[in-house]
């Protein structure tokens, strides 16, 4: 169970990486997660997070060019591993099936869609 | 070619800061982001504060995710297993270096318990005045001038000034006056009405309602808005309150003071004892009301020390001005010094700066000063500095022992940063003992020390940030005296080492031989100028003053006597009595003073009126009290024509003008009648001037002075003969409880009255003269060790020197030298430094000595001999020592 678990931030962290495909560096992830999630997020946690991900091998990650604008720094970019995606997957999944289970007549708001 | 666009670059410090502690495969891509964030930011916000915010996106990264694990992670390396081992070596060394361990750590105990007792005392004296609720915005007001060649500052305003800040100067919130040591303020005969014996009470004070308004002194009983405003309404402190009353409620009850019971004072409120930190002293609160001299506008009526609160954030130069706008449009005098050009400012002291900042301010209430808060504290930290030193010099002299565990360790896997810790731990733990061991003498200590500086100061165990302070300063004494030595010792070359490559380096004995120098300079230096001080306090005690101060009895409140002459009469019968007067005024500070504008008769030139001391003495005050006339006579009971007779001091005569005194008329200032603003005067012939004779203290130059007869039986000033004085004390008294029953008897004696004056100088001097014992026990300590450190070296070739006919003071002459070129070094250092620190001391003191070559020589002498006495020891013993022993050994 442990090795496919992902917690709130990293499931987002993931998505985000997803979804800006080869622009996912720290600095644009971080702006990713505050726009759409709108809370704010410190760079120096994306950094943690991402790496830890790519150490339990749910990212990958290679390096792009340097740039003045960076310091002469190169950029980390992250990718989704084939990993992430199934634990992406099982996220979705679960949520999905503990959706299904719960009956309309005891929500108030409105559950289709 | 397309130009670079500019890039903004964050701080380096943080970037460097970053790259220390960040591991270094996360530092391409956190540097890269870092950098881009703050492009954005710079453009966003503006280039300071993108540098603002980029100092906390930094430290967001030190956790230790990021932490680069060979190079900071202290879990790894040093383990608490280790930490346990190094403690041990520690004891170990402590336990095998019993000398050496005793001396560091005496020193460093009494070094920090110096510093424990004399922060103690400053952070005492730096507390006054400071609990007040809203303090930032109360103030004293005073008044800085410098006229006609006179300069001073004086904290005693007249009548007016209080009210007419409160109404004329809007930022001026509240302003109270307070007026110690005027009629019924002065020092008091004090009753309950029903009662017929009298205490004595002094600390008495008037004070305008909004005193307590501005200065919240806790009211134990009594409401506080409705205190002070009627007249003969009083407060009284608590202890007072117990004292007079018991357990009885106060409030409401009435006193008597001075026999007067048509105006008992009424108990309206009893306030919390002062703290020991606040420059008031009273006991006794009156209201203001009840003084009819305080109702009058009289500009030139400077009694009343006067307060001011301010409207919060309000700037103080700017009342000032406006002060200073408030006596030019009201106060004629004022305005006529000024447009004479003269300088005359006000000045609002903020109320804490009241008790260390008012040294040149005369007044009611001993304050403080400043200057012996640095000289203290200065000279307890030098005493610490001194101990640190010994640590220092001791550890590297003997490093040489310890180089081969050093390059063991090494060898066997250790390494720089642990040794580092090791020897760290080592001067942590040394002084954490040092610490136990000065907290308990500083607790032994305290009672003395209070006695020493007249206070009541107590260990602060209840509160936190003491714990705080004190293992701050060991850990933070620890780290520091051990870090040279660490460093030096965990920088061996392993390989070397282990060969017996070792020399202890030339540049570590002589950074130690400026050590040792600087050492004896201070205390050389803190000698002389000890020595300076125990010679002005000497030659203040012996200076001729003008008068004979030795058996002259102050019989002081004798103006209750329904009939002082017949007390006159009375003394003069008593054989042991020589001479009797009868006066308020008396030579010596806490007397009735005065200052009255005097003139040539006839002269209406107002540069040439001059302020004078005008004392109202009798026929008997100058021959009872010694004083030699230059010319004329005396006060006679012959003349009756005396009564508009006057009597000049030489100063009063310099300062007048006059160049033929004796039958000169002179006029002197009375009164100003507030309703027509005239002012009267009255005309004296002046009968003889008298040698000038000091009546204030030594501090201050002599000044003009008058003497009138008239001003009745204030205090009675009785000059015994030299035999008899114990059996004159009990007569005098006799004859006071036959004429005044029930009234205690008080009296002071001129000289030590006198001696009073320099209490706080008397003060200072034994307690530098402590710190300087202290100062050079700690240097001498150091000495001992590093002599003893030395003989042990070189009882080698000690050894061999005997053997081949050296003689014992040949091989003392040998191991000494060194040391005592090195004093004779710091001597000469200490020698222009004592000079001009004691030359900036005496400044103060307008009659003073002039330092004595005697005084560096006695200074550097004594350094020298306890120098030589204390490597005598050792070296006479190593001299002692059979030669086959030392040789032996060194097989």
């Amino acid at each position: 169970m442990k090795g496919t678990h992902l917690g709130e931030f990293e499931e987002i962290l993931l998505l985000a990486v997803a979804a800006l495909q080869e622009e996912a560096y720290g600095l644009a992830i971080m702006k990713e997660i505050t726009e759409q999630a709108g809370r704010k997020v410190t760079l120096s946690a994306v950094h943690a997070a991402a790496n830890r991900l790519e150490e339990k091998g749910f990212l990958k990650a290679e390096f792009g060019e340097k740039s003045a604008r960076r310091g002469g720094k190169r950029k980390k970019i992250y990718r989704v591993s084939l990993e992430g995606q199934y634990a992406l997957r099982a996220a979705f999944e679960l949520r999905q099936r503990m959706w299904q289970r719960i009956s309309p007549s005891s929500f108030q708001i409105d559950l289709s869609w | 070619m397309v130009e670079d666009p500019k890039y903004y670059e964050p701080p380096r410090r943080l970037l460097r800061l970053l790259r220390w502690f960040c591991a270094e495969h996360f530092l391409d891509e956190v540097e890269g982001d870092l950098w881009e964030l703050f492009q954005e930011e710079v453009e966003r916000y503006g280039e300071a504060r993108a540098r603002r915010r980029f100092y906390g996106l930094t430290v967001r990264y030190f956790r230790p995710y990021f932490f680069d694990r060979n190079h900071l992670s202290f879990q790894t390396i040093i383990t608490p297993d280790m930490i346990r081992h190094f403690f041990k070596l520690a004891f170990r060394q402590l336990r095998r270096q019993r000398l050496y361990a005793l001396i560091n750590i005496s020193g460093f105990a009494l070094g920090l318990a110096a510093c424990i007792l004399i922060g103690l005392f400053l952070n005492h004296e730096l507390s006054y005045d400071n609990f007040f609720e809203g303090e930032k915005n109360l103030y004293r007001v005073t008044i800085s001038f410098d006229v006609e060649g006179r300069n001073g500052h004086s904290a005693v305003m007249s009548t007016p000034v209080a009210r007419r800040m409160q109404e004329d100067i809007p930022e001026v919130l509240h302003a109270a006056r307070l007026a110690p040591g005027m009629y019924d303020a002065g020092t008091n005969q004090v009753r309950r009405p029903n009662e017929l014996e009298n205490r004595y009470e002094d600390g008495f004070t008037y004070a305008d309602s909004a005193f307590l308004t501005m200065f919240d002194f806790p009211l134990i009983e009594g409401n506080r808005a409705h205190q002070l405003r009627d007249p003969y309404t009083m407060l009284l402190t608590e202890r007072k309150a117990k004292a007079l009353f018991g357990s009885e409620n106060p409030v409401g009850q009435q006193l008597v003071l001075n026999n007067s019971e048509d105006n008992a004072y009424t108990i309206t409120g009893v306030l919390a004892d002062l703290p020991s930190n606040t420059h008031f002293q009273f006991d006794y609160v009156l209201a203001m009301s009840s003084n009819e001299a305080s109702k009058q506008d009289n500009w030139g009526y400077n009694n009343f020390l006067t307060y001011a609160e301010l409207a919060p954030g309000t700037d103080p130069e700017v009342v000032e001005g406006k002060i200073k706008d408030m006596f030019m449009a009201n106060h004629d005098n004022f305005r006529s010094m000024m447009e004479a050009g003269n300088r005359i400012e006000p000045v609002l002291q903020p109320i804490r700066d009241v008790h260390l900042h008012s040294s040149d301010i005369g007044g009611y209430w001993q304050h403080g000063n400043f200057q012996y808060i640095y000289l203290f504290g200065g000279v307890a930290l030098f005493i610490l500095l001194l101990a640190g030193i010994n640590f220092v010099n001791l550890s590297t002299a003997r490093s040489s022992l310890r180089a081969l565990e050093t390059g063991m360790r090494r060898v066997l896997g250790s390494m720089w940063r642990q040794l580092m810790a090791q020897f760290l731990v080592e001067s942590v733990l040394l002084s954490f003992l040092a610490l136990m061991l000065a907290v308990l003498l500083a607790t032994a200590v305290l009672p003395f020390f209070n006695e020493l500086i007249g206070r009541d100061l107590q260990l602060p165990w209840t509160d936190p940030r003491w714990y705080l302070l004190i293992f701050g300063s060991a850990l933070g004494l620890g780290l520091l005296v051990g870090a040279y030595p660490a460093v030096f010792l965990s920088g061996y070359e392993p390989l070397k080492v282990l060969k017996g490559y070792l020399r202890s380096g030339r540049s570590a004995s002589r950074f130690r031989s400026q050590l040792v120098v600087f050492q004896f300079t201070v205390a050389v230096a803190l000698v002389a100028g000890s020595l300076v001080v125990r010679e002005q306090l000497n030659y203040l005690q012996h200076q001729n003053l003008g008068f004979d101060k030795e058996q002259l009895l102050i019989v002081e409140g004798t103006y209750i006597l329904d009939q002082p002459e017949v007390f006159r009469e009375q003394l003069q019968q008593v054989p042991a009595v020589r001479s009797v007067s009868m006066s308020g005024y008396v030579p010596v500070e806490g007397y009735f003073r005065n200052g009255v504008s005097t003139w040539r008769t006839g002269s209406t030139d107002e540069s040439e009126h001059v302020p004078l001391e005008k004392w109202y003495i009798d026929q008997e005050y100058l021959s009872t009290l010694g004083m030699e006339f230059v010319a004329g006579r005396d006060f006679s009971r012959e003349f009756l024509t005396d009564s508009a007779a006057i009597i000049l001091n030489e100063q009063a005569v310099k300062e007048l003008g006059l160049k033929e005194p004796v039958g000169t008329r002179i006029s002197s200032y009375t009164y100003m009648d507030p309703q027509t603003g005239e002012i009267y005067h009255e005309d004296y012939t002046v009968i003889g001037v008298v040698k000038d004779f000091h009546f204030e203290s030594l501090r201050s130059d002599i000044q003009g002075l008058s003497l009138a007869l008239g001003g009745g039986a204030i205090n009675t000033l009785v000059r015994l003969s030299t035999e008899e004085v114990e059996r004159g004390i009990e007569a005098v008294e006799a004859v006071w409880s036959d004429l005044a029953p029930g009234q205690p008897f008080r009296y002071q004696f001129l000289d030590e009255q006198y001696q009073r004056m320099y209490a706080f100088e008397q003060k200072a001097g034994s307690v530098m003269s402590v710190l300087t014992g202290l100062a050079i026990f700690v240097a001498c300590l150091g000495l001992f060790a590093l002599a003893t450190f030395i003989a042990q070296q070189r009882q080698h070739e000690v050894g061999i020197r005997k053997v081949l006919g050296a003689s014992t003071s040949e091989i003392v002459i040998l191991l000494t030298k060194h040391f005592v070129l090195l004093v004779l070094i710091a001597i000469l250092l200490a020698t222009p430094l004592a000079w001009w620190l004691s030359n900036n001391w005496l400044a103060d003191f307008a009659y003073r000595i002039d330092v004595q070559w005697w005084v560096f020589v006695v200074a550097g002498g004594l350094a020298l001999l306890l120098a030589v006495f204390t490597m005598s020891y050792q070296a006479v013993r190593s001299a002692w020592m059979n030669p086959v022993d030392t040789i032996r050994l060194g097989e």
